[in-house]
């Protein structure tokens, strides 16, 4: 299992186009300016709320999540919660399948 | 071809190379360092004691499954353990990822890297990036991962 765990990272900025998904077990207790995620596949409903967990700091957080109108087996639902966070930015992008 | 840089008191640095370089440098007094474009080695006569920011975004002209040809990548990368600032391609730090040798970059604060998404680029290689920076950069405090365009 990977762990993304870091003592000192302020801001984290990934800008992607790809599948991806945040790591199976965050820790990042300093991060608190801010996290942006540009395209984000949701593959798992709790994928955001393990991120949130793993920043008890976080301020400011930005989210671009890649969806598709074909996928039936698609997360539907996302839930979070925060006792830091100020700002919060959620955008949906249609994955374009030409693109792929 | 071969690039030889030699003036000992050169603190700035900028090389935009087409095709494969072979290059060569004696700078021990660079501060800043860009290099562009395909190489074929990366080569260091002594330390960049004084580097403080580097810019590498060259691709290497064979592929790091061979460990043994990703020593060149490291080699040099090990003269630039006092960088504070590094940007890299997917090919410097895929060397980095495969390597056996725990390469750390104490002073290193901010990281961007820059990855080709339409180049057969896996994903879990996002989830190896972020491992193995944050395992060799103990003041890490900003990340950047950014699709090459």
């Amino acid at each position: 299992m990977f762990c993304f765990s870091s003592e000192t990272l302020t801001s984290l900025c990934l800008v992607l186009s790809m599948d991806w998904n945040v790591p199976e077990y965050v820790w990042l207790p300093k991060l608190i300016r801010y996290a942006h995620f540009t395209s984000f596949i949701m593959e798992d409903e709790n994928s955001i709320q393990l991120f949130l967990d793993g920043c008890p700091t976080l301020k400011i957080f930005k989210l671009v999540i890649r969806v598709s109108l074909e996928d039936e087996t698609q997360v539907k639902t996302l839930c979070m919660s925060s006792f830091s966070l100020k700002f919060l930015k959620i955008n949906w992008e249609e994955i374009d399948h030409d693109r792929k | 071809m071969n690039v030889t840089v030699k003036p000992k008191s050169l603190q700035n640095l900028k090389l935009y190379l087409k095709g494969g370089y072979k290059v060569n440098m004696d700078t021990p007094d660079l501060k800043y360092l860009f290099i562009t474009g395909q190489v074929l080695e990366l080569n260091s006569i002594q330390s960049f004691d004084s580097i403080e920011e580097a810019v590498l975004y060259v691709e290497y002209l064979y592929l790091f499954e061979d460990l043994s040809r990703s020593q060149n990548a490291l080699k040099f990368l090990y003269e630039l353990q006092n960088l504070r600032l590094l940007n890299l391609s997917k090919s410097i730090l895929k060397a980095i990822c495969v390597s056996p040798v725990m390469l750390t970059f104490p002073n290193l604060s901010k990281i961007r890297v820059f990855v080709d998404c339409y180049n057969n680029t896996p994903s879990s290689m996002i989830t190896q990036v972020l491992f193995h920076l944050c395992g060799r950069c103990p003041n890490l405090e900003v990340v950047t991962i950014d699709e090459l365009l």
